[in-house]
């Protein structure tokens, strides 16, 4: 910690998602005193290097609790202020007009907040920035002075926390650091003038005996004191930074509202781009290796047609490059009736599901009910299911027969993948299925499989689609 | 025979060039989208136009659009659509009017080239050609059989209904009011997917449903 020369800010969750944001401590060049500099290059191990270090620290801290007090000096007269109004009252039993003008004074020290707080705040923002290395995020408040705000004004709660911090926090702390330098000066003083007294002690020690003793004490207690000034110090910057974090900048809720938008936001493209990829592949494929392929089992197909007068042995060769070849080509037609068919963007979901019901070994019966208006990505992610559910049906079920039903249900798309095969399917332990649910999850659609020991399994896929 | 081709990509199309020449047809025409098609068709009014499904400017369902045309605007202009995939809903445009003069196959058949040069030859001679991909994906979609739909109680109605009884009759033998008869009838109505037009003319289609069953 002394070693990087400023406390370490610790990052709790709800300050790195964006509360205020903790950069390294860079201070730009000017505020590096010339003796901490030092510091920087090893970390202090004697006593006496430690102390150093600490009080070092505690400039640094006094200076940046300092830059605070012009901010908060009116704010703490108002404060001394009141407390003298309300001490008068209490014991004074002052009449209603003093208790009028203090409520008056509340409301004007108040309204004037609520109208400069921005601007205090955009100026606190800097100071924390500056001195601290803490970036404390900027929020959007209403205005007073703008019209038809003014109730935007009462209600928002973080023009609120802000006040809290310029009309209280701030001004405590404030209040704190005073009451530490005018003991601290007194300490000073009392120091200076004790030896004095101490010297001429025979000449008034009638008159000031008792009230040498008294400095004593209070000598001691204060010199303890000054002992721990720079832990104080450093305890009230600390608590400045917290206020700062708490009340200047968006609240944990806000906070945590604009992360959830955020993720969600960040999720939609990435669903959307790995759709993205899935049609650049499959464009790039229709338009490279399927022609090259094509072209290809073409002139083997003439070569075998035209060719009349080769060695037995060569055309077998050709034959069998060219069942190859065809080969070759169904496989690339349904790998990439797999990733995402043209036909898909063209005519929908429902015309799309017949070349995914027609290409299953198992025989699928297909109902597709009215569908509505869908999203792209509702659409690919309800063509995924289907296919992958089939895939799935083929491989491990051992079905005779399946059937594929999606129907629109107000806001929700339902899927539905039945088999007659032997049950027993795990979206745990299947990776396709595994996937499947991840795909489903992308959407914030539920997928549920029934699918007992023996049979018969039901897979069933609820989306949203909503706009 | 006068062909047309149409695809937008210049290696394929050289190579259905071929194997027409060696077939002894004759290609008038080579065209690298669906509008030079239609002026192509225009200009030399072939016997028959082979055409692909993605080509410029969309790369979606030009071929078929520009096929569909050619079928209206020429409907002696035999059309053969040829496709890396095929779809069952591209295959019901193009069948939409007749199923005649109508060829829809996968582009990998090209390479046998005595079925593909059956398969045109069929086309222009008037008849069909599907590939066996697109009947499978039409046959996934047969409908359920809608006398499945039918509960118990309306299949004993069809079937007195299938004896010429009347719906006094009908009520009378099943022990129902003659109302809950109709409310039946109409029900069978409904899920034979007839519509209400002639009261009579519909118990004739049910009964002759239920028959076929």
């Amino acid at each position: 910690m002394l070693g990087t020369r400023r406390p370490k800010i610790s990052s709790a969750a709800w300050r790195s998602e964006g509360g205020a944001s903790t950069t390294p401590a860079v201070r730009p060049a000017a505020w590096t005193a010339p003796d901490q500099r030092q510091y920087r290059e090893g970390v202090p191990t004697t006593r006496r290097e430690l102390r150093r270090a600490r009080s070092a620290d505690a400039g640094w801290d006094a200076m940046f609790l300092t830059s605070g007090l012009p901010l908060w000096v009116i704010t703490m007269a108002a404060l001394l202020v009141w407390s003298q109004s309300l001490h008068t009252i209490q014991h004074a039993g002052a009449g209603a007009g003093t208790v009028v003008r203090l409520m008056l004074s509340v409301i004007v020290v108040i309204a004037g907040l609520l109208l400069l707080a921005p601007v205090l705040t955009g100026w606190q923002r800097r100071r924390f920035q500056g001195f601290r290395g803490i970036e404390i995020r900027e929020i959007q408040t209403p205005r007073l002075y703008r019209r038809g705000q003014f109730r935007l004004v009462l209600r928002s709660e973080a023009l609120w926390r802000q006040v809290l911090y310029h009309l209280i926090a701030g001004p405590l702390i404030g209040m704190a650091l005073a009451l530490l330098a005018l003991m601290a000066a007194i300490t000073v003083f009392v120091a200076v003038k004790l030896p004095a007294h101490a010297l001429g002690m025979g000449q008034y020690h009638r008159v000031y005996g008792e009230k040498f003793w008294g400095q004593v004490a209070y000598l001691l207690l204060s010199g303890t004191a000054v002992v721990f000034m720079p832990r104080l110090i450093r305890a009230l910057a600390r608590a400045d930074d917290f206020a700062a974090r708490r009340l200047l900048g968006p609240s944990e809720t806000l906070v945590l509202a604009r992360r959830v938008q955020t993720l969600a936001d960040s999720r939609a493209a990435a669903v959307e781009a790995a759709d993205g990829e899935r049609r650049r592949i499959e464009r790039d494929l229709h338009d490279g290796a399927q022609q090259r392929l094509m072209s290809l089992a073409l002139h083997l197909g003439i070569a075998r047609k035209t060719l009349t007068d080769v060695p037995p042995e060569a055309m077998s060769v050709i034959v069998d490059a060219h069942e190859q070849v065809k080969e070759a080509m169904a496989e690339i037609r349904n790998l990439v009736r797999g990733l995402h068919p043209a036909v898909l963007d063209d005519r929908g979901l429902d015309a799309a599901l017949s070349g995914v019901a027609a290409r299953s070994a198992v025989p699928v019966r297909l109902t597709v009910g009215t569908t509505g208006a869908l999203s792209a990505s509702v659409e690919t992610v309800a063509y995924f299911v289907v296919s992958e559910a089939l895939a799935n049906v083929v491989k491990h079920s051992r079905a005779s027969q399946a059937s594929v039903e999606v129907t629109r249900q107000e806001d929700r798309l339902l899927i539905r993948v039945a088999d007659d095969g032997i049950g027993g399917a795990d979206t745990r332990s299947g990776t396709g299925l595994t996937g499947l649910a991840h795909r489903v999850a992308s959407v914030d659609g539920r997928l549920r499989l029934t699918s007992p020991s023996g049979g018969p399994t039901v897979l069933t896929a609820e989306l949203p689609c909503g706009v | 025979m006068r062909v047309v081709i149409a695809d937008d990509s210049v290696l394929i199309r050289a190579g259905v060039v071929r194997v027409l020449e060696i077939a002894g047809h004759e290609v008038v025409a080579e065209t690298g989208d669906g509008t030079a098609l239609l002026a192509a068709v225009a200009e030399h009014r072939p016997d028959a136009v082979i055409v692909d499904v993605r080509m410029p400017p969309t790369f979606k369902d030009e071929g078929i659009a520009a096929a569909v045309e050619i079928r209206d605007r020429w409907p002696g202009t035999a059309v053969l659509v040829l496709s890396q995939f095929v779809e069952e809903r591209y295959a019901t445009d193009l069948l939409a009017r007749d199923t005649s003069r109508i060829g829809y196959l996968l582009k990998d058949r090209v390479a046998d080239l005595d079925s593909f040069i059956e398969a045109l030859e069929r086309v222009a001679a008037g008849g069909t050609a599907l590939d066996p991909e697109v009947v499978a994906q039409l046959l996934v979609r047969r409908p359920a059989d809608p006398l499945d739909r039918l509960t118990p109680r309306e299949r004993d109605v069809l079937e007195l209904m299938a004896e010429g009884r009347a719906n006094t009759a009908i009520a009378e033998r099943l022990r129902v009011s003659e109302s809950a008869v109709g409310k039946h009838i109409n029900n069978i109505f409904m899920k034979l997917d007839l519509q209400p037009d002639d009261q009579g003319h519909r118990r004739v289609l049910a009964v002759l449903r239920y028959l076929a069953a």
